[in-house]
């Protein structure tokens, strides 16, 4: 056990006060910031209004050919045929995809395998997803 | 986003549910690894019908409770055994804080659910304290399930903007593990009990 001072604590426990001190500020920065960051949200109007819970888990949608550059690289192709709704084969045709693994691959995947950049592929899956009319 | 958490994304619209445990399973053992923002992801993913809401709910709980119990298994079959073998002396702060948790075990589990690294730290002091079994199981499931609803549902409320809020998330992690700090602080310095004595 450590000897105790003249104030009558110990050396540790002056340790412990000091980090609950920076732990506190700590807080307080964090609370400042967690402030700032839900107004940007809110300012983005990207804070959902939702009347319940149960009410929005029944909700499923897809999203619209304009809404291609949402798409990332590390997305594989299955998913990005579902999220937009596109008929399995559309973007294997479009970008004359010759890779087994399609759908199961990844843009970064494919362009890698392929041996073609990276930026230039996601262009070009974004622009083929853009330029897509489903049939009537 | 950073290419690691991209590599994560990829490898779980690959293998979906399987990487779903993977990631959390690992996760819950100790390895740090981004599991907000996978949770995020996949209940984004769930608002699209790409995932399952309640079958991901379902996997990720079973691989943090399994996780969960690693570390618990782990500490209470080894610990005081390797604690001896390495002659560590046991600091008098964990042994306040492990005193802490002997007598409020089912706060001490509940909300420690809701804290990234603090609930890998008390699942190896439940089981280094001799915590029964199943009331660490009752107190891990229920506080996994109420914290893993909150960020999947977070991320199916938002969709494909989930990544927006995967920052305010993290902030809000970082002012709950602050809070917990401090209370362990509080409980090893033995402010609590001071508070108690003059009640």
């Amino acid at each position: 056990m450590s000897e105790k001072d003249e104030h009558g604590s110990r050396p540790e426990s002056r340790l412990l006060k000091a980090v609950l001190l920076v732990a506190i500020f700590a807080l307080l920065l964090l609370a400042l910031l967690l402030i700032a960051q839900y107004q940007g949200l809110r300012r983005e109007n990207l804070v959902p209004q939702h009347h319940s819970i149960l009410s929005s888990l029944k909700q499923n949608g897809t999203l619209a050919p304009q809404d291609s550059n949402l798409i990332g690289t590390w997305m594989t192709f299955d998913y990005i045929d579902y999220i937009f709704s596109l008929p399995p084969s559309y973007l294997q045709n479009a970008l004359s995809i010759h890779d087994p693994r399609y759908p199961h691959v990844t843009i970064e995947e494919y362009a890698e395998d392929a041996h073609l950049g990276l930026n230039g592929t996601l262009q070009a899956v974004q622009a083929a997803v853009r330029s897509y009319t489903p049939a009537q | 986003m950073n290419a690691a958490l991209g590599a994560f994304l990829s490898f779980l619209l690959l293998y979906k549910y399987v990487a779903l445990f993977v990631f959390i399973f690992t996760s819950a053992v100790i390895l740090p690894l981004p599991d907000n923002s996978i949770l995020l992801a996949t209940g984004a993913f769930a608002s699209q019908g790409y995932f399952s809401f309640w079958i991901s709910l379902s996997v990720a709980l079973v691989a943090n409770v399994a996780g969960d119990c690693v570390g618990y298994f782990l500490a209470k079959r080894w610990g005081k055994a390797a604690l001896t073998r390495l002659r560590v002396h046991v600091p008098w702060y964990i042994d306040r804080l492990d005193g802490y948790l002997r007598k409020h075990p089912r706060r001490s589990i509940f909300l420690t659910r809701f804290v990234g690294t603090a609930d890998a730290l008390v699942n190896l002091l439940s089981g280094f304290a001799g915590i029964p079994l199943p009331m660490f199981l009752l107190w891990d499931v229920l506080g996994n399930f109420v914290s893993l609803f909150y960020i999947l549902y977070l991320g199916y409320l938002f969709g494909v903007y989930w990544s927006n809020v995967s920052g305010i998330l993290s902030i809000a992690g970082f002012i709950l593990f602050a809070i917990v700090f401090i209370a362990a602080i509080g409980i090893a310095r033995g402010d609590f009990t001071h508070f108690r004595k003059h009640e």
